[in-house]
């Protein structure tokens, strides 16, 4: 290392000159990091200080000095429980349910025997991905109408059921959620799988096949073990990401008739911050969440990164 | 994997795979049908809308697109927003990852490490709000640009993509005197078309889709992209009234047609770009995913 540095100490001005166009062309790049990503953490600094409208922004720097007394009003308050705990519910739910499915749907693509139609349905599969929120939000809601007219509740109504509110009853709030989530995900995540899947030895299948194992046996014990470095990878990720719930699918679904349901962190700092323009209240809440964020994000990624270098166990 | 022998019960759950898959495709395609069918026949019912006396009408789409011609103003801003969007983002994109790829570039882990950082912790809504704000980006069309200008994580595989060139063509470049400018623009772009085509795409749906910018930033409705128009329309219902009151409503077209229209309309870009999508980002996936 020390020599390595002294190599470098020496020779480094010269580098300057030599590579000058390389840190130029990079320079507009770093600048707008700089600007749009360093500079607001900076900001953060709201959260222990009182905003001042007449100050404005400055009172990042010059705002009266509360300390911790946001963070202890939102801890103290009934919204910390509420909203800390659907975040997690939310997000634990969509993984119970949202992870599985996308290998669900590789193991059973890949059995799929027509090439065109596995293509088909493939390239149908993936398509949701690609459509905002915004659009698959109206769709639902369309769909969902809660009058008899909702094509949900058209159907629903063969069936002699009375229709149903699916959106502002906080008892299937969540199951939308997850259940849209899964429908907008779950073939774009399946690719991944389907990757996985075809880097697995044709030996080790035709070695089965003459064992004299079945197709759920080959599954099983090959597919599945083949797999699971990547399920593993994947998992992890999956839980780093725990506190972001899905703000734009929330945000976009929900209404304060499902609050108590479905309210998470951000729609909770949205409309603290922006709407009752709470400034330095809602910094507070975001940064609490940030800071726990970061541990979840950069803990995953190293176990993640150590188990794909590392190889399983 | 064929097999001539096989059993029975293998047979059977391939039919019955097959048909899974099949109810699988009919929950994805269904919802659109249904939003197609709502806009062309003015009805919601499904049973009048398949039945004998339905009658296909376009009023909705000559209502949106002919007499009240808002959402043609909406479609133009995304549009002119994807083409000025992506082709700085590429361009920025481009030149920031072109000297990263560069191994023997001294404090180049520093600078990696420099873009990364932002992908694990950001200031958070209130600060980058308060920053837009004091740049006087509000209500302007370039906040639909600069924000967003760069993408750490395409940048990182744009990056990997550079570094997966051959040295040799720099090398010799290099001799002939060119500089870095030169060899990124004239060597190495050209030869990173597929990276830069799927990139290109991914920016272009992002900014097609965006729509959160527009709500904490954009005060007047005439900047709206499409995404937004969609919403208020069909969600908040403004407008609706003046819409279905047109001379051609007073054929009575339905709410609910009016905002299936909308929603195709919006949606259209991007299932003619999706073959594109299709073709470039199966590679695309292969250049960056995780490991970048």
């Amino acid at each position: 290392m020390t020599k390595k540095a002294i190599e470098l100490k020496q020779p480094a001005r010269r580098h300057l000159g030599k590579y000058r166009m390389l840190y130029l062309m990079a320079l507009p790049g770093l600048i707008f990091f700089l600007i749009f990503s360093y500079v607001p953490m900076v900001g953060v600094l709201l959260a222990f200080r009182e905003f001042n409208p007449i100050k404005g922004i400055s009172s990042i720097f010059f705002g009266e000095w509360v300390g911790l007394e946001n963070f202890k009003n939102f801890f103290g308050s009934a919204f910390f429980s509420r909203v800390f705990s659907n975040t997690v519910i939310i997000s634990s739910l969509k993984i119970l349910f949202g992870f599985p499915a996308p290998i669900i749907l590789a193991i059973m693509l890949n059995s799929i025997k027509s090439r065109a139609y596995k293509k088909i349905v493939q390239t149908v599969s993936y398509l949701p991905h690609f459509l905002s929120w915004i659009i698959i939000s109206t769709i639902m809601y369309i769909l969902l109408a809660p009058t008899s007219d909702g094509l949900v509740n058209q159907l629903l109504g063969t069936l002699g059921v009375q229709p149903v509110n699916f959106l502002s009853d906080p008892k299937s709030f969540r199951g939308m959620l997850v259940v849209s989530e899964i429908w907008k995900e779950i073939g774009w995540s399946s690719i991944i799988y389907m990757a996985a899947m075809s880097g697995i030895d044709e030996s080790l299948y035709e070695a089965a096949e003459i064992d004299g194992a079945s197709r759920l046996q080959k599954q099983i014990h090959i597919t599945l073990p083949g797999i699971l470095p990547i399920i593993s990878i994947m998992l992890i990720l999956s839980i780093g990401n725990l506190l972001n719930a899905g703000f734009e699918q929330i945000f976009l679904l929900y209404s304060p008739l499902v609050y108590g349901v479905g309210d998470i962190i951000d729609t909770y700092v949205y409309r603290e911050g922006l709407v009752k323009v709470n400034y330095s209240f809602a910094t507070s809440v975001s940064l609490t969440k940030s800071i726990i964020a970061l541990f979840l994000i950069v803990g995953s990624n190293k176990l993640a990164n150590k188990l794909e270098t590392e190889g399983l166990w | 994997m064929k097999n001539s022998r096989q059993s029975s019960v293998e047979t059977i759950m391939d039919y019955l795979n097959n048909i899974i898959m099949f109810l699988f495709l009919v929950t994805i395609i269904t919802p659109y049908l249904y939003v197609i069918m709502v806009s062309i026949t003015n009805e919601t019912n499904i049973s009048y809308m398949f039945g004998k006396n339905v009658k296909i009408c376009l009023d909705s789409y000559k209502i949106l697109l002919l007499e009240d011609t808002t959402i043609i103003r909406a479609f133009f801003v995304s549009t002119t927003r994807v083409i000025v969007g992506v082709t700085l983002n590429l361009l920025f994109t481009s030149l920031l990852a072109y000297p990263l790829s560069r191994k023997y570039l001294p404090h180049r882990n520093k600078l990696n490490f420099y873009i990364v950082i932002p992908m694990l912790f950001s200031g958070g809504l209130i600060p980058t709000y308060l920053l837009v704000s004091s740049l006087k980006l509000i209500d302007s069309y370039w906040v639909y640009i600069i924000p967003g200008l760069i993408s750490a994580w395409y940048t990182i595989i744009l990056r990997n993509f550079f570094q997966s060139v051959p040295d040799s063509m720099e090398e010799s470049a290099k001799i002939d005197g060119a500089s870095d400018l030169l060899i990124l623009f004239r060597i190495i772009l050209p030869l990173s078309m597929p990276a830069l085509a799927t990139l290109g795409l991914f920016y272009a749906v992002d900014h097609w889709n965006a729509w959160f910018d527009a709500v904490l930033y954009i005060r007047s409705p005439k900047k709206y992209p499409l995404q937004i128009f969609l919403r208020r329309l069909a969600v908040e219902q403004s407008n609706i009234q003046n819409l279905l009151s047109s001379d051609i409503g007073k054929r009575s077209i339905t709410p609910e047609s009016i905002k299936c229209a909308t929603l195709l309309i919006t949606t259209v870009p991007i299932m003619l770009v999706y073959p594109f999508l299709q073709k470039y980002f199966a590679k695309g996936i292969m250049i960056g995913a995780i490991k970048g």
